[in-house]
């Protein structure tokens, strides 16, 4: 090389150098400046809402979305975020389909394009699982409302916080019910049976069931078939059949999507098979379960349902519940109730914070504690623990009897007797 | 009761599960339960696959939008039921008329355009047409499940624990009656063997004084006909919801791959075929493989025998 090429090469080098050392020097002494702080007047803040528009689980996510811009509008109409100058909220809702991948590249939309300060979603623990990686990373608070595969809180997120609770949690309350009722009733179950579709949802809740009765202070009873199938099936004789042969005394059930709750009742009765004890989750806490089937749907116990019983003493509740149904005409599902939850959190930790600034706003979340008489579900709370986690969701057992969902347990909270065992078909008739 | 099951089907620890047979035992009852329900299924794949394979022997055309057809057959059959107490049995020559009317305005003013265009025109075409029926169905009556609660759904005919449902035994006869039906009129009446000629030459048979529009309208407005009495019979065993056209697009390609691109009877045999197989891999061995197993015959069916199991087309 030429010396004079050296030395213009240097030069060139010097220079990117000098320029990266004051760029540096700016970002340290005037990098303050340039983020929102609470002084800054902020027109607008962001929401970002991911839920399922379309596929199966569609309807779950147009509940969601009206109530996400049901809230938006109640806020604004209100007054807007307070603390903010009155700052606006906008709702944005983008559609996972149910699938990860979409899920994870809509998150990524929502963060760079949209600019969103906060999202809220994503329903699926599947799509919630990598779709709250793109929040991580970003530094943008992530508020789930739905997902409650036990392994989100556990990742050791800054971000990441969940009003609903999760499945370790959940799986306990079926042993707890079944050794109450057989104890109440005076009879004794002895084997089992696990029914699940292939979501991580249904894994979830599935695997955690089977943990537990590997306790035989807490379960202990003894697994008489497993029935894995895949979701959004058209046809579930053969599964029907396995269980009619194998005859458990409890079957524990979780299947997400509602075609397929309908398609499980209408096959069992086929069949004719129903063990002593049917307990479910997923597509059959809902009404459209139940209108689907008719009085078929009797008799199954479950969580996640909405029952009026919920409302009964408690008529703040019940003006949610009223005034969601009233503005939208739908159905007020358990994922109406999470997503109205999560929403209050998130303006709660807003007119809080004072700020759309990423980490104060991530603080505000963090120390949120919101009291029972706020909740629209027989919560005490909300509050998070370490993990993220609030430590107050509860979710009451509810039985349905003659077409409703009742609530049957804890027996603090119930408010009729439940039918235990569970009559067979031919004794229906 | 150990019989039942086996942890193969489990992968969880072995103290819980006992071991006795690796496969379940299958009593003349199941067998029997299980092959009518085999007989039950494979009848809806027939169906779907017969009239996807009708409109692609004698257009070329894949129809993306098929299964979307037979879903709108479900809505039309929920609303008869709902709205003019009309059972799903009795509409059956109302719906396949009603569709083969659509499909044969679906050729007279969409496909009739992209026909002699290339492959990516038609998919594209196909593929829009399912997305602009779907999501109208969404914004018509949003994404919420609707079941036909017919008395009729809930007959079962029982017999030392054999059981046939109506719906079932129905869809299963409909099947037959109409697959023996189009198969003598494309045998034995002057459109059939229009079609059938379109089908082998259609150079040759313009030059004959067949007109490839007409016979083309005519297919397509057939294999719309037959996805709605698919969808019809559905409607009685199955809720409706726009999504689940997806659950049968998989598995109606499957079924005219394996049966001969274009062969008419060679989709009716694969759609018994992979019926009977999803019932019983579900059954003997596990739930969770029973639409993986027909697609591992597809794949095998693909390297040994690509023509498809019946090489006799629509043509001959």
């Amino acid at each position: 090389m030429k010396p004079e090429k050296k030395s213009n090469l240097l030069k060139i080098i010097a220079l990117v150098v000098v320029v990266a050392v004051a760029a540096a020097v700016a970002l340290v002494f005037f990098g303050g400046v340039v983020q929102p702080t609470s002084t800054t007047r902020v027109e607008e803040v962001r929401i970002g809402v991911l839920t399922p528009l379309s596929g199966g689980a569609a309807y779950f996510g147009e509940g969601q979305k009206a109530m996400a811009e049901l809230m938006a509008k109640k806020v604004n109409s209100e007054g807007g975020i307070k603390s903010l100058g009155g700052a606006k909220v906008r709702v944005i809702v983008a559609d996972t389909e149910g699938k990860p991948e979409v899920g994870k590249a809509q998150a990524a939309r929502l963060i760079n394009e949209e600019k969103v300060h906060l999202i809220i979603g994503a329903l699926h623990s599947g799509v919630t699982s990598p779709a709250s990686i793109e929040a991580e990373r970003a530094g943008i608070p992530w508020i789930c409302e739905t997902s409650s595969h036990p392994e989100l809180t556990k990742r050791g997120f800054k971000w990441f916080f969940r009003v609903w609770g999760h499945d370790e949690i959940f799986a306990r309350q079926y042993f707890e019910l079944l050794k109450d009722l057989q104890q109440e009733k005076g009879v004794k179950f002895n084997t089992i049976a696990f029914v699940s579709e292939e979501s991580l949802f249904a894994i979830g809740v599935r695997s955690e069931w089977e943990k537990l009765n590997l306790d035989p202070n807490i379960g202990g009873y003894r697994v008489v078939a497993r029935v894995n199938h895949p979701s959004g099936v058209k046809d579930l004789t053969s599964e029907a059949l396995i269980l009619k042969q194998a005859n458990p005394d409890i079957v524990l059930m979780v299947n997400t999507p509602i075609p397929d709750a309908i398609l499980w009742t209408q096959t069992l009765k086929r069949v004719d098979f129903f063990p002593k004890v049917l307990m479910t989750t997923g597509g059959f806490s809902f009404k459209a379960y139940i209108d689907g089937v008719g009085a078929d749907s009797n008799y199954i116990i479950g969580r996640g349902a909405v029952s009026m019983d919920m409302f009964t003493n408690r008529p703040a509740a019940k003006e949610v519940y009223d005034w969601f149904t009233r503005e939208t005409g739908k159905e007020f599902h358990v994922y109406v109730a999470t997503m109205y939850t999560a929403m209050l959190v998130a303006i709660d930790s807003l007119e809080r914070a004072g700020s759309v600034e990423p980490e104060k706003l991530r603080q505000a979340i963090a120390d949120t504690n919101l009291p029972a008489e706020k909740m629209v579900l027989p919560w005490q709370g909300v509050k998070f623990d370490s993990t993220g986690q609030n430590v107050y969701a509860v979710d009451p057992m509810s039985q349905i009897i003659n077409g409703e969902f009742r609530i049957v347990w804890p027996k603090s909270s119930r408010v009729i007797e439940p039918v235990f065992p569970a009559p067979s078909w031919k004794e229906r008739t | 009761m150990a019989q039942v099951f086996s942890s193969h089907r489990t992968g969880v620890p072995s103290t819980v599960v006992e071991r006795k047979n690796m496969i379940p035992a299958i009593s003349p009852t199941i067998f029997l339960n299980l092959l009518f329900n085999g007989f039950f299924l494979g009848s809806i794949y027939a169906l779907v696959g017969a009239g996807l394979t009708l409109v692609f022997g004698v257009t070329r055309l894949v129809n993306f939008a098929h299964s979307i057809l037979m879903v709108s057959a479900m809505y039309f059959t929920y609303y008869m039921w709902s709205v003019l107490g009309l059972e799903p049995f009795l509409l059956l020559p109302v719906s396949f008329t009603l569709f083969f009317i659509v499909g044969f305005a679906i050729y007279r003013f969409l496909v009739k355009f992209v026909v002699d265009k290339p492959f990516s025109s038609q998919v594209l075409t196909t593929l829009g047409l399912l997305l602009i029926i779907q999501y109208s169905i969404v914004m018509l009556w949003t994404s919420n499940t609707y079941t036909v609660n017919s008395p009729w759904r809930d007959i079962v005919f029982r017999l030392d624990g054999v059981f046939v449902s109506l719906p079932h035994l129905a869809t299963f006869s409909a099947t037959l009656a109409i697959s023996v039906l189009l198969y003598y009129f494309l045998k034995n009446t002057y459109t059939g063997r229009a079609i059938r000629a379109t089908a082998q030459d259609p150079e040759a048979a313009k030059i004959l004084g067949i007109e490839p529009d007409y016979v083309y309208s005519i297919s397509l407005g057939l294999g719309t006909g037959l996805a709605a009495v698919a969808g019809n019979m559905l409607a009685m065993s199955y809720s409706i919801d726009p999504y689940i056209a997806d659950v049968f697009l998989v598995m109606a390609f499957v079924v005219i791959i394996m049966g001969g691109m274009g062969n008419y009877m060679g989709a009716i045999m694969a759609g018994y075929i992979i019926g009977m197989i999803e019932v019983f891999t579900a059954f003997l061995f596990m739930p969770l493989l029973k639409h993986a197993v027909p697609l591992l015959l597809l794949i095998l069916i693909l390297i040994f025998k690509p023509e498809g199991l019946l090489t006799k087309r629509l043509r001959d």
